[in-house]
């Protein structure tokens, strides 16, 4: 069959036309607002966001070309002020779902990942937007226009980004709409505490309740003197707390130790930030443990308690555990340093996101 | 009130009330934010609603002091220095 030049024109136009097509992750927020709001990388500090999308967002979008990425402004009464950043965009087919996420970059990001983009990307100036509904105008919406289209089949798709500011174009305060889950584990403080840090109750250690979720790392922190050691001790809670003066370190009579068992042992070191004003307060050591995605450690727990060394100190001890539901966000999001190989990992928050496929 | 930002990715008033309460956004994805009185070994952490708009209650301490405030740590510590001022005397 022949077609006239004219037909065959027409139709390549209406099929580009009609095959165009917007997919929102999460759909529930196709119009309305979501709770919660997230930063822009680059629109004033260099930072490296990688969402993970699960497939269960993407139905429909198999074997289709994803052309477009786009934020939506969260709803505020207030005018965001416009900026723009560089953006370097990587997509790939992430090798695990999201909730398996990984808080190392790299090991988040599929053997096939493609540079989609790179260039300026524009914050526009937008006005005061109240919700509940909030549209994706121009005014309210941070587009990026694939340079190199992308083919999405199946499973997890990574949406990597690195953000570099430009000087003089800053937007200080634009911030992404995010779809948040709440879901959270619990913390009971058992005290316990002796020395010099947290306060007249020494409550120097604690837990991110937030991060008691399966596939998330569990966040335990503590302060203390800058450049000792940081004993951080999990077992199980004793029924009654014992002198630590009794394992032979010499501590004082206050100083008393919750746990019954000693299951995981790890030495770090307080660390000081790099901030004068910030030096009374401590140096911090951070202990990460990655919960599985697992049914079995919904609801399960365990103390947590640190020592200072050589100091002989003890923090006061928290009991603790895992949320008793999963996150049901399917999306992930891993933040921080461009120049780190770990960032921070979000289970349960995530941008709402706006791909145009073909 | 003017707020300070900075950039940081979190915000704040320029002062706060001592012994009131003061309401600090957080747009980076952390949990939680530490607040920390300019001097003192005491932390307060604070976890981070799903509005990301944290109410910290702030402590009784005499007009001019400073706090600090701090999301994530590292290469990723953001922090914000804010001055405490005299809570306005209440209606009866």
């Amino acid at each position: 069959m022949r077609l006239s030049p004219c037909f065959a024109v027409w139709l390549c136009v209406a099929s580009g036309l009609s095959a165009q097509q917007n997919l929102v992750v999460p759909a529930a927020y196709t119009t309305n607002d979501s709770i919660s709001y997230e930063w822009i990388a680059g629109a004033s500090r260099h930072l490296r966001q990688q969402t993970l999308i699960g497939p269960s967002h993407l139905v429909g979008m198999y074997g289709q070309l994803v052309t477009a990425i786009e934020l939506r402004r969260t709803a505020a009464n207030e005018t965001y002020q416009g900026g723009s950043t560089q953006w370097t965009v990587h997509l790939s087919h992430a090798p695990h779902e999201p909730i398996a996420s990984s808080n190392v970059y790299a090991a988040n990001v599929g053997v096939d990942a493609v540079q989609v983009f790179q260039g300026r990307v524009t914050l526009p100036t937008s006005p005061p937007a109240l919700g509940p509904s909030v549209a994706w105008t121009a005014e309210n919406t941070i587009r990026i226009r694939f340079d190199t289209p992308f083919m999405y089949r199946g499973g997890t798709l990574c949406v990597d980004v690195v953000g570099e500011p430009i000087p003089g174009h800053n937007a200080n305060w634009w911030m992404a709409d995010a779809a948040f889950e709440q879901v959270a584990g619990t913390t009971v403080d058992l005290g316990g505490g002796c020395g010099s840090y947290g306060g007249p109750q020494h409550q120097w250690a604690n837990i991110a309740s937030r991060s008691l979720l399966p596939g998330s790392y569990a966040r335990f922190f503590a302060f203390g003197t800058p450049y000792t050691t940081a004993v951080i001790a999990l077992g199980q809670r004793s029924p009654v707390p014992v002198p630590l003066a009794a394992f032979g370190f010499p501590s004082a009579p206050e100083c008393l130790v919750h746990l019954a068992t000693f299951d995981a042992v790890a030495f770090l070191t307080f660390e000081p930030e790099n901030m004068s004003g910030l030096l009374s307060r401590g140096g911090v050591a951070e202990a990460r443990i990655k919960l599985p995605n697992s049914p079995y450690v919904l609801g399960a727990g365990m103390t947590t308690q640190w020592v200072e060394y050589p100091t002989s100190v003890t923090s006061n001890a928290i009991e603790w555990a895992v949320s008793t539901a999963p996150s049901a966000l399917d999306m992930a999001l891993l933040e921080g340093s461009p120049q780190a190989a770990t960032g921070e990992l979000s289970v349960h928050l995530a941008h709402v996101m706006r791909l145009e496929f073909q | 009130m003017p707020l300070i930002q900075n950039g940081e990715g979190i915000r704040v008033t320029h002062a706060v009330p001592s012994g009131g309460s003061v309401t600090v956004n957080v747009g980076p994805n952390d949990s939680t934010l530490e607040i920390n009185v300019a001097g003192s070994s005491e932390v307060q952490v604070v976890e981070v609603p799903p509005n990301k708009d944290a109410v910290i209650p702030v402590p009784p301490v005499p007009p001019g002091t400073i706090l600090f405030i701090t999301v994530g740590k590292g290469l990723r510590a953001r922090v914000l220095i804010v001055e405490v001022i005299a809570l306005a005397p209440q209606g009866p």
